[in-house]
């Protein structure tokens, strides 16, 4: 099931956290092998974990993560802007516009890749039902390439507007459009057996109903 | 984008005090078919976090009402707002409990609508803001009216945050006045009558790139569409044509 958590309700899911974090420094710095700080805990978490983003997870029926997306304004603190506006050509700010990073599916899942791709879709559908929903137009992120082939084979390429680096160390700042055919795109190419269920909506947990908070 | 968002965001400027917002905020709910439109800025931040600026279009007995039941502390619009970025429904929200339950009942005899729609505004000095709209009528036609005018209300709510932070000369992260050379040389090239593949194609970026750039650069320059901001850019002297 897909679950949105801003960054401040974390501590009420701990095992999704946990799981979460340790997946991301899985991913990231054992197998693709970015420089990434790891706390005491093997958490692989940097600044924007620290400003309340929400994280767009993908929950295994055992309550631990199987694969997440973290989002962000680009008009307040994001990624993109601080680090890369050399590659933009200045700053992207717009309500319209959301930053997507740390797309990730846990290597722990058992099922291969066509698991890995269950998951990839229903994350990135639920990318897309966010978006269509308040009318964004558009992610921003950064990515390194072998991810450019997740997104293209699930019919949602990632558009690079530049690149930092070269081989394994390249980072490439790119836009996802958001828009119904895209999405139907996505749903032309979705894998076998994606059970994607309602796509909730984004409440923070002070103020979910709590039957809603139970499921 | 339309011709209502036009008509609203060019009465902006007129609107610095609290009774100019109200009267735009009543344009507001005139255009959009809703009951009722509100803008509140429930702290400065800063060492101005103490002070408050809005307006709304709610009965003054209502207003009078809710701050009198100390509403505004447990209203779970405001609790929903305090902590995320994304907008919320308000049927999404948890209205159980006997203040929320009397909340409610209190709102609906005042006509703010079973049906809103919350856009929460956060500064980086702990500014905080709200834009809610509302409104008396079903669950489906409430869904296919918030579908339709969900991207007008998220420029909307920006829009009147940015512009009323900056007539109250408070310091928060308002959109960088200049455009990137990037976002001039895009604008330039559409002022110029260039069709967006051949932009794309001459500055060798995709097309959904280029929508991002002109979309950063609408809302830097404060426009409501692409037309509007090549205008506005002209009219600045950031763009030659």
């Amino acid at each position: 099931m897909i679950r949105f958590v801003y960054g401040s309700d974390l501590p009420a899911f701990p095992r999704l956290a946990d799981s979460m974090f340790r997946d991301r420094a899985a991913q990231f710095r054992d197998r693709r092998a970015w420089d990434l700080r790891i706390d005491e805990n093997g958490w692989e978490t940097d600044e924007y974990d620290r400003i309340n983003p929400l994280y767009c997870i993908y929950e295994l029926p055992d309550g631990t993560h199987g694969g997440s997306g973290r989002l962000a304004p680009t008009t307040a603190g994001c990624m993109i802007n601080d680090h890369f506006s050399d590659i933009l050509g200045g700053t992207i700010e717009s309500p319209l516009i959301w930053e997507s990073t740390r797309f990730v599916v846990s290597p722990r899942i058992s099922g291969g890749m066509q698991a890995a791709r269950r998951i990839s879709t229903a994350l990135m559908l639920a990318g897309i039902e966010v978006g269509l929903r308040y009318g964004l137009t558009h992610y921003i992120g950064c990515y390194d390439p072998p991810m450019r082939r997740i997104w293209r084979n699930a019919g949602w390429p990632a558009e690079d507007i530049g690149a930092r680096g070269t081989g394994r160390d390249q980072i490439i700042v790119g836009v996802w459009e958001i828009s119904e055919q895209v999405r139907q795109n996505i749903l032309d190419r979705a894998p076998e057996g994606l059970r994607l269920g309602a796509i909730p909506p984004i409440v923070p947990h002070a103020a979910i109903p709590a039957l809603a908070r139970a499921a | 984008m339309s011709e209502k968002l036009q008509t609203i965001v060019d009465q902006l400027p007129q609107a610095v005090t609290e009774e100019g917002l109200r009267r735009l905020l009543v344009k507001v709910r005139k255009l959009y078919d809703l009951d009722n439109a509100i803008y509140y800025a429930l702290s400065l931040g800063g060492d101005r976090a103490a002070e408050e600026f809005g307006a709304m279009t709610y009965s003054p007995d209502w207003h009078a009402r809710y701050e009198e039941a100390g509403y505004r502390y447990t209203d779970p619009t405001v609790v929903a707002m305090q902590s995320g970025f994304a907008p919320v429904e308000w049927r999404h929200l948890d209205w159980s409990g006997q203040a929320n339950r009397r909340l409610l009942a209190e709102a609906a005899e005042f006509g703010v609508g079973n049906h809103g729609y919350s856009i929460p505004l956060h500064g980086p000095m702990g500014q905080f803001a709200m834009f809610n709209v509302s409104k008396s009528c079903t669950e489906r036609e409430w869904a296919l009216l918030i579908q339709e005018i969900s991207q007008e209300l998220l420029i909307l709510a920006h829009s009147i945050h940015t512009h009323s932070m900056s007539s109250l000369n408070i310091e928060t992260r308002l959109p960088s006045k200049t455009l990137s050379p990037r976002e001039r040389d895009v604008l330039t090239l559409i002022s110029q009558g260039v069709r967006r593949a051949q932009i794309a194609e001459k500055l060798q970026i995709s097309e959904n790139t280029l929508r991002v750039y002109l979309e950063s650069a609408r809302n830097k320059l404060g426009a409501v569409n692409t037309f509007h901001a090549v205008a506005k850019g002209v009219k600045a002297g950031i763009i030659r044509v």
